[in-house]
């Protein structure tokens, strides 16, 4: 099969973990805390370990030879990283807090609400607010995503399936994040699990904006600034939104063991594929 | 790469902790701003030489058995660190006034035994890995040292230190001639734990969350910096 089917297949699989967490928003009474704490620990312990181990050392192993002297490619990976953290960055700042998918939601305590209220009618309909805005930011956040995903499948599907891994098992809270809000705000369920899947989507179309502007430049020296690129953007979003988010549960022993594991699974899988 | 310049600096290093002694232990904003911004930017400096520079190339040779060794760091450090009930852990709390005394003076030599034994393991690497290390040792000493008298700072700065040379002595002499690059890794481990478990979470309680990121981003930008341009200053 070739790459860009392979890379594209990668991405849409990446993009539809967020429809896996919009099913399990929409079927779950309230918010299963340790299983967000350990997912979102996993995923960031995934993403630190693939961006450190691999694509730091594989952008510099790329960009090596690529102009005077050996620096000259340490320095197009440093740009690369610490550009891929400025543009998340961006988007971060872009995207209000309140809206952030990686912030964890009030949204199950519509429950404690008395029923018929006119607090009810507001807090759904903030609910409702809230779960579009969130389907919006998951967009903006998953175009990046899937554009790093398609990249880093087309020159080795190998590499990339570590950083699928990542990306779906951080898109499932991202999906609750969208379908549960909607869910409690409207009592459709299938309306929260839709926006969820469409929001998704964005990770295979930013795949194909990404095969459609990159392709026709794509080189080593243009992939090792991605792997850069990439590996920054992972970097940032671990310790600035995973992480925290994690956190927030005051489950922290478990959040760092979920760190752990993610960090163990990538090791192994590195281990084994080389 | 010998063993002194890793020993003198690491030994250095604790020094963060007198600096920090001198500091009133005022509450104020500003203060834990400042906080979270240099644990912040320790933890930068540790995360991008441990794992980004140090691990990935002493692991090329053999991935299976340097990453388990790593492993194994990450749960030597836990256990350690561990054994501290948090009443004593110097992370907790740093700007309220410790009780005086004995138990602050070990507490502070126990916790910084590991850390000075990490900076010794990293800084063996290489030049700019001993600096950098020692470098965000020192920052994150000086919160560490915050409340404590200058007294009981020095004391357990001597302690821990006379400790950490035997400990050093001891570890030069199993290794010898030997390949160091197990011991780096595992001295990875332990650092890039010491800073999820303890360094980043303290980082968080006491500044904004974005103030922590920003010291990171530094610390991350200095490792490079350093890392990258080193071999042509040196």
């Amino acid at each position: 099969m070739p790459n860009t089917v392979v890379a594209f297949l990668l991405s849409l699989i990446a993009g539809l973990s967020t429809g896996v967490g919009g099913l399990m928003g929409i079927f779950t009474k309230r918010n299963n805390d340790k299983f967000l704490t350990f997912a979102l620990g996993l995923s960031a312990g995934v993403m630190i370990f693939i961006s450190f181990v691999e694509l730091l050392p594989e952008s510099i192993a790329l960009l090596k030879g690529d102009g005077p002297g050996g620096w000259a490619s340490g320095v197009k990976t440093m740009l690369g990283f610490f550009g891929g953290m400025g543009l998340i960055a961006l988007i971060d700042v872009l995207v209000p807090e309140s809206e952030n998918p990686h912030e964890a939601a009030n949204w199950d305590r519509v429950a404690d609400i008395k029923k018929g209220s006119p607090e009810e009618k507001q807090h759904k309909a903030k609910l409702h607010r809230t779960g579009v805005m969130t389907a919006i930011a998951i967009v903006a956040h998953n175009f990046p995503e899937g554009m790093a995903t398609f990249v880093s499948a087309m020159r080795d599907p190998h590499l990339a399936l570590p950083i699928v891994i990542a990306i779906a098992i951080h898109n499932i809270p991202e999906g609750i994040a969208v379908a549960a809000p909607i869910c409690f705000a409207t009592g459709n369920r299938w309306k929260g699990l839709g926006l969820a899947f469409l929001s998704g989507l964005a990770e295979p179309v930013g795949a194909l904006l990404a095969w459609l502007v990159l392709a026709p430049f794509l080189s080593d020296t243009l992939y090792g600034i991605l792997y850069a690129a990439i590996a920054g953007i992972m970097i940032y979003i671990s310790f600035d939104e995973l992480l925290p988010s994690a956190e927030k549960y005051k489950m922290h022993h478990l959040s760092i063991f979920g760190v752990a594991v993610g960090m163990a699974i990538m090791a192994l899988s590195l281990a084994l594929l080389k | 790469m010998t063993y002194w310049l890793p020993a003198i600096l690491s030994l250095l290093s604790l020094s963060g902790l007198i600096v920090g002694a001198k500091k009133k232990p005022e509450k104020s904003i500003k203060g834990d701003q400042h906080i979270s911004r240099l644990l912040g930017f320790s933890s930068g400096l540790i995360l991008y030489t441990a794992m980004g520079e140090a691990l990935p190339i002493v692991a090329e040779q053999n991935r299976m058995l340097y990453f388990f060794v790593f492993f194994m760091g990450m749960l030597l450090n836990f256990g350690l660190s561990h054994l501290m009930p948090d009443a004593y852990d110097p992370h907790e709390g740093a700007n309220a006034p410790k009780e005086e005394g004995r138990k602050t003076i070990l507490s502070l030599s126990y916790h910084s035994l590991q850390e000075t034994l990490i900076v010794f393991g990293m800084g063996l690497y290489s030049v700019p890995a001993a600096v950098l290390m020692a470098l965000a040792a020192f920052f994150h000493h000086i919160p560490e040292g915050r409340g404590v008298n200058r007294r009981d700072a020095l004391l357990a700065t001597i302690l821990s230190g006379a400790i950490s040379l035997l400990a050093i002595c001891l570890v030069c002499f199993l290794i010898g001639c030997q390949d160091l690059s197990l011991f780096i890794s595992l001295c990875s481990g332990m650092a890039v734990c010491m800073t999820l478990d303890e360094l980043l979470p303290a980082a968080r309680r006491y500044g904004q969350h974005h103030t922590m990121i920003g010291g990171m981003i530094g610390g991350m930008m200095l490792a490079s910096f350093l890392i990258l341009f080193a071999p042509i200053i040196l």
